[in-house]
């Protein structure tokens, strides 16, 4: 199983919100309610963090253009709403006292939405470095993504819809606790101020949306966004299944990712980076793209058939295995200029080279019909078909073209 | 195949360090490139060219450094002799130069009298080992 995305922490967050919706009418005691007021605080609080990272990425704008239909401005006036929600939760908190809270399901399900974006917004900074100054740089390949106005307008979209829902919430609890021993009415007021604030930020976040419409690849694109983590080493253990090859390919070149994406101030020289690794490096690295272009181009053919892709792909897959081709090349010819070079330290000593192997290695079990694949000629083996029938798919997972298209990204 | 076979020759009939220096350092030279100009047109069997070029890169690199080679040997050679359409035939007789080069490797290593030189003919032979190993056609 893969790690989270920030879909799937999103997902988790409303699904928790609806069911805290669900409010009994009666039966309500006054603990519960005053610990689900303060997680639904805590809650607001972590809305207007995601507000915070927007607003701190256009401060100038902010700052220099009085126009009130950009997204920095709608996430402002979101904030301040939120802020004002905040307070109207507080001052219902206070209204019915400080006393110890015990664990309720209504507060346990807000909690869990808090936790769900908390760890949502934990996972966007993963994509981004701050150094002591306080200025950010990128970290991984989807920082681009992230300060995209497609991006900001699916996250406002997201803020405004949540927002919603915890108004929902509030409204629902002030309702139900009218009439309620022990419960003042100065509660329900709060709550429908906090519910009043609520629906203005959900309006002030899609304020924007007239001039930057959310748009399918822009949530597609918010969904799919992934915890830049570093996945632990998969050494190869004998013949792999399909999805373990594919799940370890992915893996390897995550780690090599990272590992190119060292801030050139942090770079040092290093022994452990010979000529004989830099050449062995790029040795590999042609040979991942030669296999990329086998693997493609049987997928290309394939096409429109039973179980296969579909033919609007074909010229897609022919197109990447067109720039794999291309990339081996290159490839080929830094390894080549590399065979002149020498350095003061011999080996295979760089850091990526284990991880190079492997994916090379499990490229070669993906993509020719030899569980066992090895690059010496005694193991070569035709290039393997890829699985088209429903059966032979179920067999290998359907992780196959995922696997290939990953490919043509790396390293 | 002309050219494999002379740089066979050579090293079945180097007399002396110098000559097996000489000899060895040709012979990585020749199998670097034409390992590097062939396998390109086979998926099958490109990976199994391409590393056999990067260790005789490695094996003449070795060769360089060691204090016998006689002064004036190291410089790069043309991009090798014509290659064969048959990529099947050609890793054979390359594998076959290979064997043949790993052997006289590691009897110069066994007949060095500096260590220095004994390690580098120990190591290049390693190299051509692995050339040999990627190449040839039998399990």
């Amino acid at each position: 199983m893969g790690a989270a995305t920030f879909g799937e922490l999103l997902g988790a967050a409303s699904g928790h919100l609806q069911a805290a919706a669900q409010v009994p009418d009666a039966g309500l005691e006054r603990e519960p309610v005053v610990a689900a007021i303060r997680q639904a605080r805590r809650l607001v609080g972590a809305l207007s963090r995601y507000l915070d990272d927007v607003i701190a990425d256009e401060q100038v704008e902010v700052i220099m253009i009085r126009d009130a239909g950009t997204q920095a401005h709608a996430a402002v006036q979101a904030r301040e709403a939120l802020a004002m929600a905040g307070s109207s939760l507080r001052a219902a908190g206070h209204g019915i006292g400080h006393e110890m809270l015990r664990a309720d399901p209504l507060a346990a399900r807000l909690a869990e939405a808090v936790m769900c974006l908390r760890a949502g917004r934990d996972l966007l900074r993963t994509h981004a470095v701050t150094n002591s100054d306080g200025i950010r740089s990128p970290a991984s390949r989807w920082t681009a993504v992230l300060t995209t106005p497609a991006f900001t307008a699916a996250l406002l979209d997201q803020i405004a819809r949540q927002s919603r829902q915890v108004a929902a919430w509030a409204s629902a609890l002030s309702d139900a606790t009218a009439g309620q021993a022990g419960i003042p009415y100065q509660v329900r007021g709060s709550l429908a101020s906090a519910h009043h604030w609520l629906l203005l930020a959900a309006a002030a976040a899609d304020a924007s949306q007239r001039r930057s419409p959310v748009t399918p690849a822009g949530e597609l694109l918010l969904h799919a966004i992934p915890a830049n983590a570093v996945p632990d080493p998969q050494p190869l253990s004998g013949a792999e299944p399909t999805a373990v090859l594919c799940e370890g390919i992915a893996a390897s070149a995550m780690r090599l990712r990272a590992a190119v994406r060292w801030p050139a101030e942090q770079a040092a020289s290093s022994p452990a980076l010979t000529a004989e690794s830099w050449r062995w490096t790029a040795t590999a690295t042609a040979v991942a793209a030669d296999m990329s272009v086998a693997l493609l181009r049987s997928l290309a053919e394939r096409t429109g058939q039973a179980g296969g892709p579909p033919a609007t792909a074909r010229q897609l897959l022919a197109d990447t295995a067109a720039a794999a081709e291309e990339a081996c090349g290159s490839w080929r010819l830094v390894a080549a200029a590399w065979k002149k070079m020498t350095t003061e330290t011999r080996g295979l000593t760089a850091p990526g080279v284990p991880d190079t192997g492997d994916l090379v290695l499990r490229l070669g079990r993906l993509a020719f019909a030899d569980p066992l694949w090895a690059p010496a000629r005694s193991r070569h083996a035709p290039v393997r078909d890829p699985p088209t029938s429903r059966r032979a798919q179920a067999r290998h997972g359907r992780s196959w073209l995922p696997c290939t298209t990953r490919l043509t990204r790396w390293p | 195949m002309g050219e494999i076979d002379r740089r066979r020759r050579c090293l079945e009939q180097a007399c002396g360090l110098a000559a097996a220096l000489t000899a060895s350092w040709d012979a990585f030279d020749l199998l670097r490139a034409i390992c590097q100009q062939s396998g390109h047109g086979s998926h099958e069997l490109f990976a199994a060219y391409a590393f056999a070029a990067q260790a005789a890169a490695q094996g003449r690199t070795i060769i360089r450094a060691a204090p016998s080679l006689p002064a004036g040997h190291g410089a790069e050679t043309g991009a090798g002799e014509c290659v064969p359409d048959d990529l099947d035939e050609l890793a054979d007789e390359l594998a076959g130069l290979a064997r043949v080069l790993h052997g006289c490797l590691a009897s110069a290593a066994r007949e060095a009298p500096d260590p220095v030189d004994g390690a580098a003919c120990a190591d290049a032979a390693i190299q051509a080992a692995l050339v040999c190993e990627l190449l040839a056609g039998d399990r």
